[in-house]
């Protein structure tokens, strides 16, 4: 089960990260992440439905259709305007808390 | 913000984007594989999750458990049937008085800051005078004088007679100084309303129509204004309409300027100081009080007095005040209206104990349903929040149905409230009143729910054992539910008490021997157009004019069969009106400098009008045809006039006089007679000959054979043959006067009785409820004694014992509350204690009956349980 879980609330900046260079739909954004974290990071479904429901809420994503590899009509979510704030800002947060935790480490 | 509208969004394309997910979801099933799909989890439960945090579940949940409990309350229509009538009654006596008190009590005055107003008197405290008017000398006095009050203006009311060009009709006419509407913040409606110059000496007459008056008479002609009307022997212009608002102090037909009124402009009018004929209404300054209003009054009264000692005598005891206009329209009503409010809360609360039992003893055949609820996995908040979603679902339908139930009966308490206040006309059901009643039903829905759904235990092991018909219940449940008819019997007793008090001094007041005897009698009030009945000036009286009039109308109904007699007076016994205070001397009994003179009420009577009103004469004689204009002055005094001021000597021959001057010769003592009040003890009261006084307005009265209504036509015949031009105002026999007088009291009990026999009928019920449980529980118990030679009658007193136990317990808790309870009705009864022995005595053998026959009627089946059957049944 807990094979590689995330740090609590890097999912959301994660997805929103996946989803910068374009669309994608929810199968291929936790692929995504699994490729990209050369497999280290496994995206829970139960998780990733949820964040994608809020982000839409907060108005981060648009979801669009598109068509799946598979040849079915499914939903893709593209990074908004605010989405990309948004990334920026949690992109610079988690450097700081890195740097912070990075400095604790090193030094006690 | 985006958000909001987002979710609302979500809201509206639920199931639409419920779908989308779940494609979603569905496709990335697929794409993960076969291998992998179990991986992903339960689809449900992840859906739901997702779902979640559009931020809706509970508007889902919500909607289950309305569905859940429109279901359990279809399956039982007996339950929800009682309950919705007992919710029903119970709200709608309470949004229907609730509205009375809103639109009475509570709303604002519809003036511009109508907190602001206030009404000013004089008072003679020693007197007994505690509402005096004012003169036109003093109403310059306290203008000039008063520091807090920016802006007085008076009024007062006339009956009029306005010639349109239709047949001839009395209106009645307010008559106020220039700013009067000004001072309450009122824009006309059509035209203007009155200006300094119209109020000036010899202005030309004008007038303003009230909006109801323009609608009837005229049907809200929009050129009214600028029209001419005749009224006093002068012609008026219209030059304005008001608004569809409230008139305050009372309704009129038509408004017009101090001058116009030919008695208060009369040059005897303006000098004289002591003439209080004017009402004064003012409007406060910004930031003072009604308080300080109060005191400003006062101050100046004292001044006057120093002033004027020979217009205040000490002996009198003059002073002044305010009081703020809203209080002083309703303060009539309040205290009935609270009473009757506090009643029905009582309805209320018996209603809701009784659904409250109710449910309990549901609750017990739903045990099992409920721990299989909670066997499968739903929280014991989850539970509670379904059961109060049941209650609130039920008391809202209730309120619905008491919604209507008060709109049906508002019509009823506007007439009841319009005997009491102007303020009537405003009551309606608005906004108020529907957040009241939304209020109360959701409140009552979770007082009652909250019963069964706190009381519930869960356990869930004893109570999926149970059978359906346990034989063993917690005995914290019974008790409760014990408790709650101990509840409802008291409060029943406690609102038959209040009933049972108010219809006996209903009884009482009806039986009062008002020393008149009205069978038979028609009555109608005629005010003279004195203009064309004065000798020249407008404050005196044409004598020989008013006279021949009315001798003309006697003649010819004196003529008509079926007319037994005919009499003409001031005024019908009991008509309303008040009585008049004459100061007066009599001869040989000098007042000093200082002692207030002895003060009667005047009143004036024909030959005929003591013998026509069965009034017993004491000693001496009625007044004759011979006591003329001409002869020598006499008057009659009633017994206690006499009693009064001769008490040891025969009042005969002795002469009084109201100026010193002119003397009248006492001929007669006759019968007290409670003029103006069943409840108020008799007045002292001087009778005039009608040929000997100045009145321009009689009251013809007379006695018929059979139904005196059947007379009215040749009633008013009589009089237009006279004149033409002369109306006659509202004819009603003195039966129906009586009955007008007693009506409020009647409306009262009427509505106080119909409350507590709301509420016996919602006990009774309640304690059927309880014994039927009681039974049915005990069915085994019964089984086992009758098996071992019980008799069943012995079986039977046993059952109604324990129902006597609530009952006596409610009772006595019942008395408490009623000793303390009903102190409050004091005022509204008349010649009654609040701790009438009879009627606590006889309700409580009602209460008891009721309740020993509502308990019998379950209990009884204990006769027919067969021993066998009922051992067996498990």
């Amino acid at each position: 089960m807990a094979k590689n879980e995330m740090l609590p609330g890097t999912l959301g900046m994660l997805v929103l990260r996946v989803l910068q260079p374009g669309p994608l739909h929810g199968y291929a954004i936790a692929q995504r992440i699994h490729q990209l974290s050369n497999d280290l990071l496994q995206v829970e479904e139960g998780s990733l439905y949820p964040a994608l429901q809020r982000m839409l809420l907060k108005g981060w994503v648009r979801a669009e259709w598109g068509i799946s590899e598979t040849n079915r009509k499914v939903r893709v979510y593209r990074l908004t305007a605010a989405g990309r704030k948004q990334l920026q800002s949690e992109m610079s947060d988690f450097d700081r808390v890195m740097q912070g935790i990075a400095a604790v480490l090193a030094k006690a | 913000m985006g958000e909001f509208f987002r979710r609302i969004y979500y809201l509206l394309h639920r199931r639409q984007l419920e779908q989308e997910l779940q494609n979603d979801m569905a496709v990335h099933r697929e794409m993960m594989g076969q291998k992998n799909q179990k991986d992903f989890g339960n689809p449900l439960l992840l859906q739901e999750r997702s779902h979640e945090t559009w931020g809706w579940s509970w508007l889902d949940r919500l909607g289950q458990d309305v569905r859940y409990s429109l279901r359990m309350l279809r399956k039982n229509p007996g339950f929800t049937l009682v309950a919705l009538l007992a919710l029903g009654l119970g709200i709608g006596v309470n949004t229907a008085l609730f509205s009375v008190v809103y639109g009475v009590l509570l709303k604002p005055l519809p003036y511009a800051d109508g907190h602001q107003l206030v009404v000013l008197r004089q008072q003679f405290s020693k007197a007994n005078e505690d509402n005096v008017g004012f003169s036109v000398k003093e109403i310059q006095d306290y203008r000039t004088q008063s520091h807090s009050i920016a802006q007085m203006e008076e009024y007062h009311q006339m009956g009029f007679i306005l010639l349109d060009g239709k047949e001839p009709q009395e209106v009645r006419t307010g008559v106020v100084s220039a700013h009067f509407f000004e001072m309450l913040g009122i824009k006309p409606y059509r035209g203007r309303f009155f200006s300094d110059t119209d109020d000036k000496p010899g202005a030309e007459a004008v007038l303003v129509l009230s909006y109801p008056y323009w609608k009837q008479r005229y049907g809200g002609d929009p050129e009214i204004v600028g029209r001419h009307f005749r009224m006093n022997d002068k012609v008026h212009t219209v030059i304005g309409v008001l608004p569809p608002v409230p008139q305050y102090p009372r309704e009129n037909e038509v408004y017009m300027p101090t001058v116009a009124c030919p008695f208060r402009s009369s040059q005897m009018m303006i000098e004289d100081r002591d003439d209080h004929m004017m009402r004064l209404f003012g409007r406060l300054k910004t930031g003072e009080t009604v308080d300080s209003g109060r005191r400003d009054m006062g101050l100046i009264a004292s001044r006057l007095q120093q002033s004027y000692p020979g217009n205040y005598l000490p002996a009198r005891g003059f002073t002044a005040t305010a009081d703020g206009l809203q209080d002083q329209l309703t303060k009539d009503i309040r205290p009935l209206l609270l009473v009757l409010l506090g009643t029905a809360g009582l309805v209320l609360l018996i209603a809701c104990a009784n659904v409250a039992n109710l449910a309990l003893a549901r609750m017990m055949r739903r045990e099992q349903e409920l721990a299989v609820r909670a066997a499968m996995g739903a929280s014991r908040g989850r539970l509670v929040r379904q059961l109060l979603t049941e209650s609130t679902l039920l008391s809202l339908a209730g309120g619905a149905i008491g919604l209507w139930l008060a709109s049906g009966c508002l019509g009823l308490l506007v007439t009841f409230a319009g005997r009491f206040t102007t303020r009537a006309a405003e009551v309606s059901i608005s906004l108020p009143v529907l957040l009241f009643t939304l209020l109360i039903s959701i409140a009552t829905g979770l007082a009652f729910g909250s019963f069964p759904a706190f009381s519930q235990r869960l356990d869930l092991v004893s109570s999926l054992k149970e059978s359906s018909n346990a034989t063993t219940e917690k005995a914290s449940r019974n008790r409760l539910r014990n408790v709650l008819a101990v509840g409802q019997v008291a409060i029943s007793f406690m609102l038959l008490i209040g009933a049972g008090l108010m219809i006996r001094s209903f009884i009482r007041l009806q039986q009062v021997d008002a020393g008149y005897n009205g069978e038979n009698v028609l009555s109608a009030t005629i005010f003279l157009n004195f203009s064309k009945y004065s000798g020249g000036a407008p404050m005196s009286t044409n004598k020989t004019a008013v006279k021949n009039f009315f001798d003309r109308v006697a003649q010819k109904l004196e003529g008509t069969p079926g007319i037994e007699a005919v009499a003409v007076s001031s005024g019908a016994p009991l008509a309303p009106g008040r009585p008049s205070s004459q100061p007066f001397f009599i001869q040989g009994r000098p007042t000093g400098k200082n002692e207030a003179r002895p003060v009667a009420n005047v009143e004036v009577a024909t030959p005929d009008s003591f013998r026509l009103l069965g009034v017993p004469l004491i000693s001496g004689r009625f007044f004759t045809p011979q006591d003329s204009a001409e002869a020598p002055t006499v008057v009659i005094v009633s017994q206690g006039f006499a009693r009064h001021y001769f008490p040891n000597e025969d009042p005969l021959g002795k002469r009084l006089s109201d100026d010193g001057k002119d003397w009248a010769q006492i001929v007669g003592v006759v019968g007290d007679v409670r003029q103006y009040g069943l409840e108020k003890d008799p007045v002292d009261t001087a009778y005039v000959p009608f040929a000997q006084s100045l009145f321009t307005m009689g009251t013809v009265m007379i006695k018929t054979a059979g139904d005196p209504l059947n007379y009215a036509k040749q009633l008013q015949q009589a009089v237009y043959s006279v004149d033409p031009e002369q109306p006659v105002n509202e004819m009603k026999t003195l039966d129906q006067l009586r009955g007008d007088t007693l009506a409020a009291a009647r409306l009262t009990s009427l509505l106080l009785g119909l409350f507590a026999v709301l509420a016996l009928a919602i006990a009774a019920t309640g304690l059927s409820g309880v014994t039927a449980l009681l039974v049915s529980q005990r069915t085994r118990e019964i089984g086992i004694r009758l098996a071992l030679g019980a008799q069943r009658s012995q079986v039977l007193r046993m059952v109604m014992m324990q129902g006597m136990r609530v009952i006596l317990i409610g009772l006595a808790v019942g008395l408490g509350g009623a000793l303390l309870g009903t102190r409050v009705m004091k005022a509204l009864l008349f010649d009654t204690a609040v701790t009438d022995p009879l009627t606590f005595a006889g309700v409580a053998l009602v209460l008891l009956a009721v309740a020993l026959l509502a308990s019998y009627i379950p209990a009884r089946r204990v006769t027919r349980v067969e021993p066998m059957i009922a051992l067996r049944a498990e």
